[in-house]
């Protein structure tokens, strides 16, 4: 044996791992090997099929606002148009600036100082992921509104007269940025964390060394850095905020989805909410714009070697109240939604009144409503994974404005109000496949173009960071391409594979409007149960339902905690 | 050999496929396929059988024994409603222990979204029976072709104000337009007398209604405008609005909070003051312009309707003719306080019964032929 | 000049302060990993410093600790005749006007090369801070880099912008961790001179940190070896490599082969047969074989067989097996030809070290 390491590496497996490789942009292409480009058709046609189907309810929605006659466009400027699109400018602005300043103080507490108790924060403060925005608004309504708990326990305590003790308003813009942004910061608290856990100890090192002090190092060196990630859970809080409807309903907050709502109140006219609807996509277009940009530039922030975990600050007299505020966000987002919820339950089952006692015959099915939930839920979210790995593998290694076109139909059916989404694929359904319309199927297809953007939120990252090295290195050793797909790219890719799973699976679980649109007879989901004895004011009933989703979503979390934070925190590491 | 060599002798990708990576997508595909399993038994009975459908023609309400066969199989029908479940579960349960062979399964929900899924879901409708409690919203539905002719003798029965002519919707009970006054806060003298009086400043902040979501509000605002004028409509809103009412979107909400005391009146159907005053809540009622010259009482109806391109018409007609049936009409009058359309049927107790008041001189269909404009000017007028 | 006692070292000092000075300091990890034990270390104005030792031994801490992002756990650290670090006293880094150029460079990514090297200015106007930013592009050769982004940029040329930024403020102290580890081979040489060119036309104290030997040697003015969290020896590169006082320094300072012998006096033997020491030894003793110090010729007594030869452009290594089963390493002009298997007789050319066996 002869020669030093230096040319060991025989040429051929070097030559054919230039031309050989999957990954040459189409067009760069020298000699193509067939299987190439079969796989590369492959994904286009699939990604295209995905796209296709996720954009049937847009399709729908803009073939009506297209058709429809200029007096509805017009009829719909006139009166409450601009407040209410002022009231949600205002929903989103409000809930959006909130949910990042308390996911990004608290993720810098949890991560960069030595907050005592940091892993139980961590979990903690990931948890209030299951607990829908409605559930909580239900649990907030039942404790602050006029003749609720407070006002009874405050008015019998001071012996006021009933009805003047002062209390906050939960039913206005405060009430419902408060409700909405204590359910939605992890969105924001999660990526947030993991960015400001990866970043190399040695940029701020530097900062300080140009002698910068501490704020002004957090201000233009940390906050900068961890922009991407933050931004694009900016983004998840303010599409949902977009499109949310129960929350808004139950708190009487009057927004767009509640416009396009009411076009089907007294007399039913879809066209005039396919153009609201067609407005509210333009609404969310500049988001999508901005988030994109931040990412593309969160893609030149590659992790450098010699990484060292960044420093830790002592918070020294700050560590009470950093500790206080941190329990004060757990408690009112996880303990007063769940504490209520309990206490309701446990009211309903000890003390039954008239009204209980009949509702509570709707709620016999609870473990059939709760395995409805759990099976439907977890087909679309493996559904809505699978869907999304061909747009997602399109997007990471060909991007260029096809693909992201293509991501943006994708995500188009979050974007709509649920309602419409539902309405749209029962139109489809009906007309071209009777056979699964108003079957459970059908409900699951719903659900699944409602999670895959939550899928292809976090397979995209997690595909753009596997390193095109390894896959040429094992396309030099001979696989083929589909098998370099699995053997080499889904493996490393795993881990933000998984987390996409666990945001789908979060995301169908607590889907209201499609479900109550697309379901069977007989066939309910837990937020459908919810909902039900919410209007109806019945609260008591309603809890049930509502602990039976908080425990159903999250057990499951648990179980796949680990797997899933490290999906989750893969995820977003790579995307910024 | 070197170890190049040994790494470059590879067995097929395809055998690869199936060893380690191949058993992870394998999981997943069991999983697939599991969850298939699981939901496809789930929804089996759900998926409507194709019942052969007899000449409809034979009249109903005529006991089918002579075209059914010996051992009759058990026909399945489903209704959509948009009546709250508590309260319905008693009919199906009554109509399914009258008429054992007949299955009924209910999809509870909105108008908005029942009856935009019936629209939607016309190719292929999975709805047999359609029973909702807003007469426009019934009327517009019917309007759009959605409904089917009901032949029916039961039905052709009902007063010609309370249905279509061809039975493509009857009302099934009536509601009145009332106003409900917490009975601690507001002296009997001091009560309002017409739902003008709303307006009136001395109510300001103290009032509860219905927005435009809710049909029975908008309802009572067509009526206005067709026995007293636009004008007067215009008046109306723009008078709540001013008056600080507080708007919900539906009526429960109202009764609640007359019943807390958080304000003193509601503009509300008859029946919630019942629910209030059976939950204890110190309440009383007012049924409004009966005065000489005054607008004279509003109702609307909660009513059923055939869906069209049903597959189980026979048994859909069994269905309705039964709510339209003293067992049917009696449920709906004790355990909600409504007036029934049959006649002899016995009101729940406290109810006035509506012969006693003058009602006001519009038909249903009338409301739902001013249901365009009206809403268009009450909300140029502010209605939220 | 230098002066070795027992693991301290004190160069020959000029007018004034030391410019960096180390007593008796020592960081621990977690209470019981020790960094650095009890190093005491004195830089002179102007010098440049190589702290030369394997991974692990502290010498990046050290320089952590000069720069103000640790804090020692004992002992002193000053700064031109100041106290830095002290118990019961504490400068922060931003406060010690100290410059460090980190091992992968560390630039901000979101920033533009002009702007990572305008980051150190912020206490000056617009006009002066603009100003100074040319000036220093001008000073590393980057003059027209200024609008692109780091991820733009050869590593090479990161480099320089790191030692731009670090030179902004003026520092009177610039450090470098492992300057080179993150460079091509084939420029560093070049890049090694640029570099130290650089550092004198700034006149400011150095002080890097680095495991290449060659490195170590060619650029500093004095050197300082490290292992395992102490200081073996410091003095200038030729001091440190001819008379290394231990056998540990010896093996970091160059390349080295030992071989086992007794010592006699002036001369002591081993597989080589007898030798010539260069200061006398008794007892056994670990003689020190560096590859140019040795001869080789063909000789079919000889004690050594030629087991390989390493090829090396202008000259060559050969791995010789001596009877005794032991190695050296020799260096021998490219055109020798010394095929394995070949007897030779290894001689040395003139008076070896030896270091008692076990030190």
């Amino acid at each position: 044996m002869g020669g030093s390491g230096r040319d060991s590496r025989p040429r051929p497996a070097i030559r054919s791992a230039l031309t050989g490789s999957a990954l040459f942009p189409l067009t760069r292409v020298r000699a193509p090997a067939v299987s190439r480009w079969r796989l590369t058709w492959v994904l286009i046609l699939g990604a295209l099929a995905v796209a296709f189907v996720a954009a049937l309810p847009l399709f729908v929605v803009a073939g009506r606002a297209v058709t429809a006659a200029p007096s509805v466009w017009l009829g719909l400027w006139s009166g409450q148009i601009p407040g209410l699109l002022g009231n949600t400018l205002a929903l989103v602005v409000a809930t959006v600036s909130f949910a990042v300043v308390i996911g990004v103080a608290l993720a810098w507490l949890t991560e960069r100082t030595d907050l005592p108790g940091a892993p139980l924060w961590r979990w903690a403060l990931a948890i209030p992921l299951v607990i829908p925005a409605y559930v909580a608004a239900l649990a907030l309504i039942v404790l602050l509104r006029r003749g609720g708990l407070i006002d009874r326990f405050l008015t019998g305590a001071l012996g006021a007269v009933p009805g003047t003790v002062p209390l906050p308003d939960l039913f206005g813009l405060g009430g419902a940025t408060l409700t909405i942004a204590l359910c939605v910061f992890p969105y924001v608290y999660l990526p947030a964390a993991v960015a400001l856990r990866s970043q190399d100890r040695a940029l701020e090192d530097a900062s300080r060394l140009a002698g910068r002090g501490r704020v002004t190092t957090l201000i233009r060196v940390t906050l900068p850095l961890a922009a991407p990630a933050i931004a694009a859970g900016a983004l998840l809080v303010g599409l949902y905020v977009l499109s949310d409807f129960g929350t808004v309903s139950l708190l009487r907050y009057r927004t767009f989805t509640t416009v396009i709502f009411n076009q089907f109140a007294g007399q039913i006219d879809r066209s005039a909410a396919a153009c609201l609807s067609v407005i509210l996509i333009v609404l969310t277009t500049p988001m999508l714009a901005v988030e994109a940009l931040l990412s593309r530039r969160g893609r030149r922030l590659a992790a450098a070697s010699g990484w060292r975990p960044p420093r830790r600050h002592a918070l020294g007299a700050w560590r009470v109240p950093a500790l206080g505020g941190v329990i004060l966000v757990a408690v009112l987002s996880l303990g007063v939604p769940l504490f209520t919820l309990g206490g309701l339950a446990l009211q309903g089952w000890l003390a039954p009144t008239d009204v209980d006692r009949v509702w509570s015959v709707g709620n016999d099915g609870l473990g059939q409503q709760t395995l409805n939930s759990l099976v439907v839920s977890a087909l679309a979210a493996t559904v809505a994974l699978t869907c999304a790995f061909a747009p997602a593998l399109l997007a990471a290694r060909y991007p260029s404005w096809p693909s992201r076109v293509l991501l943006g139909l994708c995500l188009s059916a979050a974007i709509l109000p649920g309602l419409i989404v539902g309405l749209a694929l029962v139109l489809f359904l009906a007309t071209w496949a009777p056979a699964v319309h108003g079957t459970a199927l059908g409900l699951g297809l719903g659900l699944t173009l409602r999670a895959l953007p939550s899928a292809l939120a976090a397979a995209e990252p997690a595909l753009r960071g596997v390193p095109p090295l390894f896959e040429r290195a094992a396309r030099s050793l001979g696989s083929s391409p589909v098998a370099v797909l699995r053997r080499i790219t889904l493996p490393l890719a795993a881990p933000g594979l998984s987390g996409g799973w666990v945001l789908a699976f979060l995301t169908a679980m607590k889907e209201l409007p499609t479900a109550l649109m697309m379901r069977p007879p007989g066939f309910d989901t837990l937020p459908v149960r919810i909902m039900a004895a919410a209007n109806e004011s019945v609260y008591t009933q309603a809890a049930p339902p509502a602990l039976a989703l908080v425990a159903a979503t999250a057990l499951p979390l648990l179980l796949l905690a680990r797997r899933g934070e490290r999906g989750l925190e893969g995820a977003a590491r790579t995307n910024g | 050999m070197t170890n190049g060599d040994m790494i470059l002798k590879v067995t097929p990708p395809v055998h690869r496929a199936f060893t380690r990576s191949g058993r992870v997508l394998s999981r997943r595909c069991l999983l697939t396929l599991g969850g298939l399993a699981l939901v496809s038994a789930a929804c089996a009975p759900s998926v409507p059988p194709a019942t052969a459908v007899p000449n409809s023609s034979a009249a109903p309400s005529a006991a089918p024994i002579a075209t059914k066969p010996s051992t009759p199989t058990p026909a399945e029908i489903t209704i959509y409603t948009t009546r709250a479940e508590a309260l319905f579960k008693p009919v199906i349960d009554a109509f399914t222990s009258a008429h054992p062979s007949i299955k009924a399964t209910v999809l509870t929900g909105t108008d908005a979204t029942l009856g935009t899924r019936l629209i939607e879901e016309r190719a292929s409708p999975r709805a047999d029976v359609y029973i909702n409690a807003d007469t426009l919203a019934a009327i517009d539905l019917s309007e759009k072709g959605l409904f089917a002719p009901n032949p029916s003798r039961t039905v052709a029965a009902v007063a010609e104000t309370y249905r279509e002519i061809d039975g493509r919707w009857v009302s099934l009970t009536l509601r009145a337009r009332t106003i409900m006054v917490n009975t601690n806060l507001v002296k009997p003298e001091e009560r309002p007398l017409s739902v003008f009086d709303l307006i009136d400043p001395k109510w300001k902040g103290q009032a509860g209604a219905a927005d435009s979501r809710n049909g029975a509000m908008l309802a009572s605002l067509v009526a206005i405008g067709a026995l007293q004028g636009d004008a007067k409509t215009v008046e109306f809103v723009r008078g709540l609005v001013a008056n600080r009412t507080k708007w919900f979107s539906g009526h429960t909400d109202v009764r609640k909070a007359v019943g807390n005391g958080e304000f003193k009146l509601g503009f509300v159907n008859h029946y919630y003051y019942h629910l209030s005053k059976a939950e204890g809540a110190p309440v009383g009622i007012i049924y409004p312009d009966q005065a000489t010259g005054q607008m004279g009482l509003m109702v609307n109806s909660t009513n059923a309707s055939l869906v069209a391109g049903s597959r189980s018409v026979e048994q859909a007609a069994v269905f309705i003719d039964y709510m339209l049936g003293s067992e049917g009409q009696k449920l709906f009058a004790e355990r909600n306080y409504e007036y029934p359309i049959a006649s002899g049927v016995p009101l729940a107790e406290g109810v006035a019964p509506l012969s006693q008041y003058r009602l006001a001189s519009i038909t249903l269909r009338q409301l739902w032929e001013g249901l365009a404009a009206t809403r268009a000017l009450a909300q140029r007028s502010g209605l939220p | 000049m230098a002066e070795v006692a027992g693991g301290r070292g004190v160069l020959g000092q000029r007018d004034g302060a030391p410019a960096i000075e180390l007593r008796g300091v020592s960081r621990r990890y977690g209470g019981h990993l020790t960094a650095v034990q009890d190093i005491s270390l004195s830089v002179t104005a102007g010098e440049l410093l190589a702290l030369l030792g394997p991974s692990g031994c502290g010498k990046s801490t050290t320089l952590m600790l000069i720069a103000g992002l640790e804090a020692p756990d004992e002992g002193e650290v000053w700064l031109h005749g100041r106290p830095v670090a002290r118990p019961g006293l504490f400068v922060p880094p931003e406060a010690r006007r100290v410059g460090l150029v980190f091992q992968n460079f560390a630039l901000f990514p979101h920033l533009s090369v002009a702007e990572n090297v305008a980051y150190a200015l912020a206490d000056r106007d617009g006009g002066s801070r603009a100003r100074r930013t040319v000036e220093l592009l001008d000073l590393v050769g980057l003059s027209g880099a200024g609008r692109r982004y780091p991820h733009e940029i050869s590593g090479g040329q990161q480099q320089r912008v790191a030692v731009a930024r670090a030179l902004a403020n003026e520092p009177t102290t610039i450090l470098l961790d492992e300057p080179f580890s993150n460079l091509d081979a084939a420029r560093r040489s070049e890049l090694r001179e640029e570099l130290r060119a650089l550092l004198r036309s700034a006149v400011v104290t150095s002080v890097f940190v680095t495991h290449d030997q060659a490195e170590a040697l060619a650029l500093a003015d004095s050197l300082a070896v490290m292992h395992e969290g102490r200081i073996l020896q410091v003095g200038r590169p030729r001091q440190v490599y001819d008379e290394p006082t231990t056998r540990i320094v010896a093996g970091l300072s160059g390349p080295a082969s030992f071989l086992r012998g007794t010592g006699a006096g002036a001369t002591g033997v081993c597989a080589l047969g007898s030798i010539v020491l260069i200061e006398p030894a008794v007892g056994p003793i670990d003689i020190l074989i560096r590859p140019e110090t040795v001869g080789l010729k063909r000789d079919s007594q000889g004690p050594g067989v030629v087991e390989r030869s390493i090829y090396q452009g202008p000259d060559q290594l050969i791995v010789i097996r001596l009877d005794s089963d032991e190695r050296i390493t020799v260096r021998v002009p490219a055109f020798a030809t010394f095929e394995p298997g070949a007897r030779v007789w290894p001689r040395a050319y003139r008076p070896l070290r030896a270091f008692a066996a076990g030190v």
